[in-house]
């Protein structure tokens, strides 16, 4: 068969959220591909414009389902940046505690669909089951089981008791039991191993020419992590360590997510064990005259960026970076050459999210038209 | 009576076992639905209905077809595969005509139903279908050829031209052709880890895709019947025929293999499968030759 085009998208089971991706096939193998994307836009950005700090805080609350807490945490590492402000060691302790469930919560479902993406849709069954541990858990801690909003600025919206760290105690050690047994299958299963070994390669020197982050580089080999290089929340209290691979394929970008869950385990025993005991502060909402200042946390897909400009009160500008934007660069890259049955594994291995990589960017048309929020939703919602 | 009748029609009015044939669809469909559920509980969910594939195949024959010119004879194509299917379950034992045929007439008719379904996706095939339809092309060379080496060599091992024997267990006389078997019959019914295309994400449909209505529950409902064949036809080589309660246990023991593979393995890719298949086509033909020389 020679030179067939095949649209995948932008509605379609093979991607997760729509995308149009058109793959030139020679013999089954892809000698050509082409990624558009832009139909999940929601246009956050530029709705965060001319919002107040707290109103900001619930927008970027609602960016991400999966996300949920690295938007949020982010967000308020920049504004409490701005006032040069430093919360209470419990309130510190607690975001990390919501971080880590969400990481584990996240590279939990991701482990789910790979495993479908080839097959075995056992063990995304068995993956659904053990991230409902941890969903009770962010359940029974924040009262919601997608949107968390634990994050307030300078605080947290809830406070954890004995009961919810009996509760966490109970559910952490079922999923480490759980996690251990599906890492076994996936480390001595030949059939997993047949699909997932040796298919997106990304060598060291390609991941850091296309500045690639998270577990993505991590899995070739690159030992970065925002928890260690410029540590927040509660992170340089804690003991861990960055988990990296050197194969650079899917499969290594599998075991590097698994691992990381046993690591996360590890970050939620200490967190659980040495929580300071002190009251959470109740504080009124914060209102800033002028300031801009950056911020990054380690979302569960890589480093998560924020950055706030603030003039009258009120939000001027944001800029949100997620880990999807590094990620989508290398992706045609990365298909080329391949089997077309390994687009399924080769995307989902990098686990982009574009609800979150797609923003307001162009917010000015040729005419030179600024668009407010209502006129943004008469034209694009 | 018997004389009246003659003998042929004497045993098909009156032999009980005949009548399990006339059930068979029913069966097939409730095999399904029990494959379903079997791998809904294996995966900790609760699963649909057992018998949800009667009520999807009801859904689909009140469903208006597209009214396009080959509307009549995707239709007539489809029922002819769902003939052929239901026609194999003639040679095997506990059936109306079984043991009266040559086994040479039987995969006759089993590759007559591998091609009436090239041609039932040949025809409702749109452009991008035909990714999916090559590869169902060169399964069913792969596939048929295989079959027919293993089913001689069987034939050749037992010296029998029927399915019909009291003491045919080869399960473990004849290991290779018995595990090329299970590979065919996982091949041919479409299930994991032999899942020739991309039905999961939709990136590459197998041939048939495009249908729907009537044509679809012919198609479905043949499905069903392939997959109760290869179940009934393991048995019967594996297990032998001494009467109907065994020969039904039997079944649902290797059915429940089935299921269990499917649940256990993920899928290859198309190039792992059809090398995996060159080294099963091998080991057939070596073992036909082990056994005639």
């Amino acid at each position: 068969m020679h030179d067939l085009k095949l649209p995948i998208g932008p509605q379609h089971p093979a991607v997760d959220e729509p995308s149009s991706l058109i793959v030139t096939i020679e013999n089954n193998r892809i000698i050509n591909s082409n990624l558009k994307l832009g139909y999940a836009h929601i246009g956050i950005e530029k709705l965060m414009e001319g919002k107040t700090i707290e109103q900001g805080l619930h927008i970027v609350d609602h960016i991400c389902g999966i996300c949920s807490v690295a938007h949020p945490s982010c967000y308020t590492r920049a504004i409490e940046k701005m006032i040069n402000y430093k919360p209470t060691m419990r309130v510190q302790y607690i975001r990390t505690l919501t971080s880590e469930l969400a990481r584990m919560q996240s590279h939990i479902f991701w482990a789910g669909f790979m495993l479908h993406e080839i097959g075995l849709e056992t063990m995304l069954a068995y993956f659904l089951r053990d991230r409902e541990f941890v969903l009770e858990t962010l359940e029974k801690l924040t009262g919601n089981r997608i949107h968390f909003a634990i994050h307030k600025i300078r605080t947290v919206r809830n406070d954890i008791d004995e009961d919810d760290i009996q509760f966490i105690k109970k559910n952490i050690a079922k999923l480490g039991k759980n996690i251990l047994n599906s890492m076994k299958i996936i480390g001595t299963d030949k059939n997993i191993k047949k699909r997932l070994v040796g298919i997106g390669i990304i060598p060291k020197r390609m991941a850091k020419k296309y500045s690639l982050i998270g577990p993505v580089a991590r899995a070739s080999g690159i030992s970065i992590d925002v928890r260690k290089d410029d540590p927040y929340e509660a992170y340089n209290e804690l003991d861990f360590d960055i988990i990296t691979e050197t194969d650079g394929d899917a499969y290594a970008r599998m075991l590097v997510r698994m691992r990381e869950i046993l690591e996360s385990i590890k970050i939620v025993k200490q967190i659980i064990e040495n929580i300071p005991k002190e009251p959470i502060p109740t504080l009124p909402p914060l209102f800033i005259e002028e300031g801009m200042e950056a911020a990054s946390v380690e979302a569960p897909r890589g480093e998560n960026f924020h950055l706030i400009k603030i003039k009258n009160k009120k939000i001027d500008r944001a800029r949100i970076r997620t880990p999807t934007f590094n990620f989508m660069s290398i992706f045609n890259k990365l298909l080329e050459g391949n089997y077309v049955d390994d687009v399924p594994v080769i995307l989902t291995s990098l686990d982009p999210c574009y609800s979150c990589l797609e923003r307001v960017i162009v917010i000015k048309d040729k005419k030179i038209e600024v668009l407010n929020e209502d006129g943004f939703r008469r034209k694009y919602v | 009576m018997k004389m009246v009748l003659g003998e042929n029609m004497y045993n098909f009015l009156f032999n009980i076992y005949d009548f399990f044939i006339i059930l068979i669809i029913p069966i097939s469909l409730l095999f399904e639905g029990i494959r379903r559920k079997l791998i809904a509980r294996m995966q900790n969910r609760i699963g649909p209905s057992v018998l949800q594939p009667f009520y999807d195949a009801i859904k689909l024959f009140q469903k208006t077809e597209p009214n396009t010119n080959k509307k009549n004879i995707i239709s007539a194509v489809t029922f002819l595969y769902l003939l052929t299917n239901f026609s194999l379950f003639l040679f095997l034992p506990f059936s109306v005509l079984s043991f009266y045929f040559d086994v040479v007439f039987f995969v006759c008719i089993f590759i007559l139903s591998m091609i009436l379904y090239i041609i039932s996706g040949l025809i409702s095939n749109p452009f991008y279908r035909r990714f999916g339809f090559n590869r169902d092309l060169d399964i069913m060379l792969f596939s048929g050829i295989i079959f027919t080496i293993v089913f001689f060599t069987f034939i050749t091992f037992t010296t029998q031209s029927t399915f019909y024997s009291e003491n045919s267990n080869t399960l473990f006389r004849l290991p290779i052709a018995s595990f090329c078997l299970f590979v065919i019959a996982l091949l041919e019914t479409k299930k994991t880890p032999f899942v020739i295309t991309e039905e999961r994400t939709e990136i590459i449909t197998d041939a048939t895709r495009t249908l729907n209505g009537r044509s679809l529950a012919f198609m479905e409902i043949s499905k069903s019947l392939r997959m109760t064949f290869f179940v009934f036809l393991i048995t019967s080589f594996f297990f032998g025929s001494y009467n109907l309660l065994t020969f039904s246990i039997a079944s649902l023991l290797i059915f429940f293999v089935f299921v269990f593979i499917q649940v256990v393995t993920s899928c290859y890719r198309f190039d792992q499968i059809i090398n995996f298949l060159i080294i099963v086509l091998s080991l057939s033909v070596v073992e036909l030759i082990g056994i005639i020389l």
